[in-house]
């Protein structure tokens, strides 16, 4: 039978990590596109790592940093009185560092497609960076910045290594509809396997699908 | 009434030419200086230091008593209220002509924003479209108010009509020259238009390429630089081919090859 307790989940970590990325993402990527600095590279690099790492890697990795002796994980437990591992925000934390460059990638490749003459012209016309940032560059890569949001959602939405390494696999806290699908083949639940294959397939498809549609070709592409 | 603009800036490129451009004189209020010369001289680098785009290497642009860079510290473009129309334009294509002009700072309401357009002959229907939907000279306009709406204390125009085909030229032309002396600011051209600077400009400062890169060659009132180029590459900068190889007898009679010179004007 479908878990539809681990969609719900899922769909929920998607949701805020979208949201996360979309207010840490776009900051992020103005200043990879316009600072002078070298350790501009640096970062770029930095939130590429995990499109190239095992996720088990990047999953180990952040339980160290999350775990309770971790600083992080013991000025956590100070505040909410409870670990960051094996907890929903733990998982948040962890699919934000994940899907980072899904979500960056594509906000710089729309921001630098804006017409860098259009931004000095709004700075000639006595308008600051940020007012500059919200009435010409977004509006101009708002497509992009879509994509890049979309893809955040369908990439988290499919999230297995880290997840697991982080949230292990507590129903209605960490197990995801990934981990549900592997719990399934697991008990040779082949039928609940499919369906909740079948479901995510489809899912992550109109998501997709509703992407490219509205953007008439490829997601990360700028048209101003 | 303007402020006086003084120009002198040095600005290199890593592993590239250096642009120099000291003028001696400030630019006037009213009075408008025509940079003129070949491509690759700097005139584009020129009008972006002093737009503040770009950086002094050393050198000093001073607005009235405000030093807008001394090549240690700089004004953003934010803070020196330029009017800037590049070459590209650069109109906001997802705002209409009106919201356009009506996008700068202290630039107004809809209402200045439309009747600054019919000013320059933009009725309002053309003020409701999308600059994609407008022609060249149309969009000449549309630039032309944005830059003009926040009542800017300087006014860099880079090659403003170069894109226009000749009747639009000729009837922007003389728009510009008396919108620019309503204005009464210092006003900066770039021109390749020999025509056009002569039309517009009270001052001509010509470029050429030096052994490091774009400088100053010749600097002065429009009629009397045209009249008078003081050296060959100045002449030929102007588009004059014209040029002969002068030399002086014993008595001191010019003479071009085995023509004999009657004018007292000779130069170089």
């Amino acid at each position: 039978m479908i878990d539809w307790v681990a969609i719900g989940l899922s769909v929920k970590l998607a949701g805020i990590t979208s949201a996360l990325l979309l207010a840490l993402g776009l900051p992020l990527a103005w200043w990879i596109c316009f600072s002078a600095r070298r350790a501009r590279r640096v970062v770029e690099a930095l939130i590429a790592l995990p499109l190239v790492l095992p996720p088990t890697v990047l999953g180990f990795y952040l339980l160290l940093a999350l775990g309770p002796r971790s600083p992080v994980g013991r000025l956590y437990a100070a505040i909410v009185g409870d670990g960051l591992v094996f907890s929903f925000e733990g998982l948040i934390v962890a699919s934000v560092l994940y899907s980072l460059p899904f979500a960056v990638q594509p906000f710089v490749a729309a921001f630098e497609g804006v017409n860098r003459g259009l931004i000095e012209a709004s700075w000639c016309l006595g308008r600051s960076n940020l007012e500059t940032f919200w009435r010409v560059v977004l509006p101009l890569s708002a497509r992009g910045v879509l994509a890049g949001v979309v893809l955040t959602f369908a990439h988290t939405l499919g999230e297995f290594g880290v997840v697991l390494m982080i949230g292990g696999n507590l129903s209605g806290e960490t197990r995801t509809v990934s981990v549900a699908i592997y719990d399934a083949v697991q008990a040779l639940d082949y039928t609940t396997a499919g369906q909740t294959s079948a479901l995510l397939v489809a899912l992550s498809f109109v998501t997709l699908l509703a992407l490219y549609t509205t953007r008439g070709g490829t997601p990360w592409a700028s048209r101003s | 009434m303007g402020e006086p603009l003084l120009v002198q800036l040095t600005r290199t490129y890593p592993r590239g030419p250096t642009v120099r451009v000291h003028l001696d004189t400030p630019l006037l209020p009213g009075e408008v200086t025509a940079l003129f010369g070949p491509s690759g001289v700097g005139k584009t680098t020129t009008l972006r230091c002093v737009a503040g785009l770009e950086r002094l290497d050393a050198g000093l642009i001073q607005h009235g008593l405000t030093v807008w860079d001394d090549g240690r510290r700089a004004l953003p473009p934010q803070a020196r209220r330029v009017g800037f129309v590049g070459q590209d334009l650069a109109l906001f294509p997802h705002l209409r002509a009106w919201e356009n002009v009506a996008y700068g700072r202290g630039a107004g309401d809809e209402a200045r924003a439309r009747a600054l357009l019919l000013e320059l002959g933009l009725g309002p229907q053309e003020a409701s479209r999308p600059p994609g939907q407008l022609s060249g000279g149309q969009r000449q306009r549309v630039a032309l108010a944005r830059a003009l709406a926040p009542n800017p204390q300087v006014m860099l125009l880079d090659e403003p009509l170069s894109a226009l085909d000749a009747t639009s030229r000729d009837a922007l032309r003389g728009l510009l020259r008396e919108t620019l002396t309503r204005l009464a600011v210092p006003t900066l051209i770039v021109t390749h238009d020999r025509a056009e600077a002569l039309a517009l400009a009270d001052r001509l400062v010509v470029m050429v390429a030096g052994p490091h890169g774009g400088e100053l060659a010749q600097d002065g009132a429009a009629a009397s630089v045209l009249r008078a180029p003081n050296t060959e590459a100045v002449a030929r900068a102007l588009g004059f081919d014209n040029v002969w190889t002068v030399r002086r007898d014993d008595a001191g009679q010019a003479w071009a090859g085995t023509i004999r010179l009657l004018g007292r004007s000779v130069s170089g």
